[in-house]
């Protein structure tokens, strides 16, 4: 989940439209060849590593705990919003999983008591129909619910439960000619999503959301080593974007941020960390914080928890 | 989120001891080196200890190369796979595809290549 999707609650009882993209896409994504998909985001020789902000298309096993963030909403005058996040993904089969998340808030606001409390409850099914290894390519679908009603709404947890069908990508650039070896290491993984409320006051919204990864681990072991550490080379910089556009029950602007970081993988965890700039003013005020502790758990436990369950 | 919590202390205190999948952690010759002696071996080391009959590696080289035997461990270090490479080993570029699996049977897999150029 994005530390951003709970902005974007939504509404309306009409999500046939929503529902029928939800049931198509696995149909699509099943249509092409594929390569026995492994854990984490590992396709061929591709190691994607799990993403802050954007949620990435590995199906998995894992933990990301915590989640903490920190950042100025874009309220007049402007809060200091915090928030604490987990979220536990489980692998069904290897291509099908499930996922539940959970974020603790605290909004500290000038003149305003300072209010805390948990966003909603999100739970997110996906399905891996693409992991073409040559092409290092991911496709993943799936439906991510916010569960109205299981959040504080002081903290901004919408009563609303939105159901958002999603498309997941990920490709990296290893098939690349190898007169632009330099260019390898490069991946981009990406979500698109559509937020529909079951109420109709509530907006819907358009949610994308990209990666731009260089891993220096791919340039390391695929392309050149240049001698470097090994702790440099187990580190991917990135630019996150994500952003969410209204499109219909309520007008208003595109929101996001752009969240340039570092992600530091080793064998059974990855710290990250991305500074939160905002693409506007109707996105916050100055720059935020985000840190995250990512645990592989089919690598700590590949023999218990960290299996698919059939 | 207690219970999530709650649940991961339980699973760090009974799961079972950790290994993880393999990745290329250095190589001899070095990934994309260019070289001026031919060499006699590739050498392999990998962040994770492996399976050694279930790894294949594979060199290809220029015409006239005399081919890889099959990988070996290392003695002693089950992270480390040792090709010796037939003579003779010309000039030209040499492509390692590597396929691997560590001991908890994640399967990881990759290549790279180096030069031989006197």
């Amino acid at each position: 989940m994005s530390i951003f999707d709970r902005a974007a609650p939504g509404a309306r009882p009409a999500v046939a439209g929503g529902i029928a993209l939800a049931a198509t896409l696995p149909a699509l994504v099943m249509t092409f060849g594929s390569s026995p998909v492994a854990a984490h985001g590992i396709v061929g020789d591709r190691f994607f590593p799990a993403t802050i902000t954007t949620d990435d298309p590995a199906v998995a096993d894992e933990l990301s705990l915590p989640t903490v963030d920190t950042f100025q909403t874009a309220d007049d005058p402007p809060a200091r919003q915090v928030d604490i996040s987990g979220e536990y993904s489980k692998r069904l089969t290897s291509r099908l999983g499930i996922s539940i998340d959970g974020a603790w808030t605290e909004v500290d606001a000038p003149g305003a008591p300072r209010a805390s409390g948990f966003q909603n409850l999100g739970t997110t099914l996906k399905y891996q129909g693409i992991a073409n290894a040559p092409h290092e390519l991911m496709v993943t679908v799936g439906l991510g619910v916010d569960w109205g009603r299981t959040g504080d709404e002081r903290v901004g947890a919408s009563p609303t439960t939105a159901l958002t069908p999603t498309l997941y990508f990920g490709k990296g650039a290893g098939d690349l000619p190898e007169s632009l070896g330099w260019a390898k290491p490069f991946a981009v993984t990406g979500v698109i999503g559509y937020s529909v409320p079951l109420s109709a006051d509530e907006p819907r919204t358009l949610n994308t959301g990209f990666a731009f990864e260089y891993s220096m681990r791919y340039l390391s072991s695929h392309v050149r080593d240049l001698g470097l550490p090994r702790v440099v080379n187990q580190l991917t910089p990135l630019v996150e974007v994500s952003l969410s556009t209204p499109t219909a029950n309520g007008a208003g602007p595109t929101t996001g941020t752009v969240n340039p970081g570092v992600i530091w993988s080793g064998q059974h965890m990855q710290i990250g960390a991305e500074a939160i700039i905002p693409i506007n003013a109707a996105s916050g005020h100055n720059v935020g914080v985000v840190v995250q502790v990512h645990w592989f758990l089919d690598d700590l436990f590949p023999r218990s928890i960290g299996r698919p369950i059939w | 989120m207690r219970a999530l919590i709650i649940g991961l202390a339980v699973a760090l205190a009974f799961g079972q001891a950790a290994a993880a999948h393999a990745f290329l952690d250095r190589a001899e010759p070095k990934v994309g080196s260019r070289i001026a002696a031919p060499p006699t071996q590739v050498r392999l080391r990998f962040t994770q200890s492996l399976e050694p009959t279930l790894c294949v590696v594979k060199v290809d080289g220029p015409a006239g190369f005399g081919g890889a035997m099959a990988a070996q461990p290392l003695g002693g270090d089950s992270r480390v796979l040792v090709i010796g490479l037939r003579k003779p080993v010309p000039a030209g570029r040499y492509v390692v595809r590597w396929r691997v699996v560590s001991v908890d049977s994640h399967t990881t897999a990759g290549d790279f290549s180096f030069e031989v150029r006197p």
